[in-house]
């Protein structure tokens, strides 16, 4: 092995740690605007709820959260745990990703079923479908490491 | 109406007219901002995964949904933007100059909605051609937002 591979190969180890912490700070980036999307729409959604603003943008808030919630389980599939820092997606995802999976698309079922009400009959028919179509609270419990 | 009452209509048609009862429809100015922002910080969250995927960190898989959900955000914010409310990071301009304003985001709107339903109907890659020109958020930011 002449020096210029042994020194190429030196430098990819030293290097590879580096790539690989670029990659999972992408992982998190991607799932956390992801989850900042759903996050943002839903507020806006208990704004109008909450008779804060007017409700004339009532069914493009839950299209763009029901959108975001299925973006959601793709963001998630790689698995990288995160420390409650930089990322705060706890270990449990993976080991117990029939779970997480199901909640997930249960989420995306429920918004399709709101989205559809709101988009028949606006606040009056989905406003009191909301609560039992939004259950972040539950995922977050076992999912999500607390914030500090 | 009562003695009292007559003596204290005047007092609060005063207080309104001076913003004497500020703090009441202050309130309503924090919702009519925390409305606008957040709407905002969707179409961030959106176009910065969007950024990701074009810069290779990303998988591409999402691209139609994510599409969908920047052209639904951008659908939100003229709307957001119609009360006159000055404060969080919006300049004055952007109702003194109104109508330049309303034209940007009505352009912003109809380009990530043609994004949006090309690929839907020809696939990512011919909706990310022009992509860069549907998303010229700094164009408008430069002139509108408070620099940060």
């Amino acid at each position: 092995m002449n020096r210029l591979v042994k020194c190429g190969l030196a430098l990819a180890v030293l290097v590879a740690p580096v790539m690989a912490h670029a990659d999972d700070q992408d992982v998190m980036n991607y799932r956390k605007n992801v989850m900042k999307t759903m996050g943002e729409q839903n507020a806006l959604l208990q704004m109008v709820v909450a008779g804060k603003v007017p409700a004339d943008q009532f069914v493009s808030h839950i299209k763009t959260l029901h959108l975001a919630a299925t973006q959601a389980k793709k963001a998630f599939e790689p698995k990288v745990v995160g420390d409650g820092s930089t990322g705060s997606a706890k270990a449990e995802v993976w080991s117990n990703w029939a779970d997480f999976s199901k909640r997930i698309d249960d989420q995306v079922t429920k918004l399709a079923a709101l989205e559809k009400a709101a988009a028949e009959g606006g606040v009056a028919k989905a406003g009191p479908m909301i609560a039992t179509s939004l259950d972040c609270r539950g995922c977050h419990e076992n999912y999500r490491v607390p914030k500090k | 109406m009562t003695r009292r009452t007559k003596f204290l209509g005047p007092i609060v048609a005063a207080a309104v007219a001076f913003g004497g009862l500020a703090p009441a429809f202050a309130a309503d100015n924090q919702d009519v901002i925390d409305y606008r922002e957040r709407i905002m910080k969707t179409l961030d969250a959106q176009v910065a995964v969007l950024g990701q995927i074009l810069s290779g960190a990303t998988p591409d898989d999402q691209v139609v949904s994510h599409l969908e959900a920047i052209a639904e955000a951008a659908s939100q914010s003229l709307k957001s933007f119609e009360p006159k409310v000055e404060g969080g990071e919006s300049l004055p301009v952007v109702w003194t100059n109104w109508k330049d304003f309303e034209m940007r985001m009505k352009d912003f709107q109809s380009k990530t909605r043609l994004a949006a339903d090309t690929a839907k109907s020809q696939g990512k890659d011919a909706a990310l051609t022009n992509i860069l020109d549907a998303l010229r958020c700094k164009d408008c930011h430069d002139v509108y937002r408070k620099k940060q």
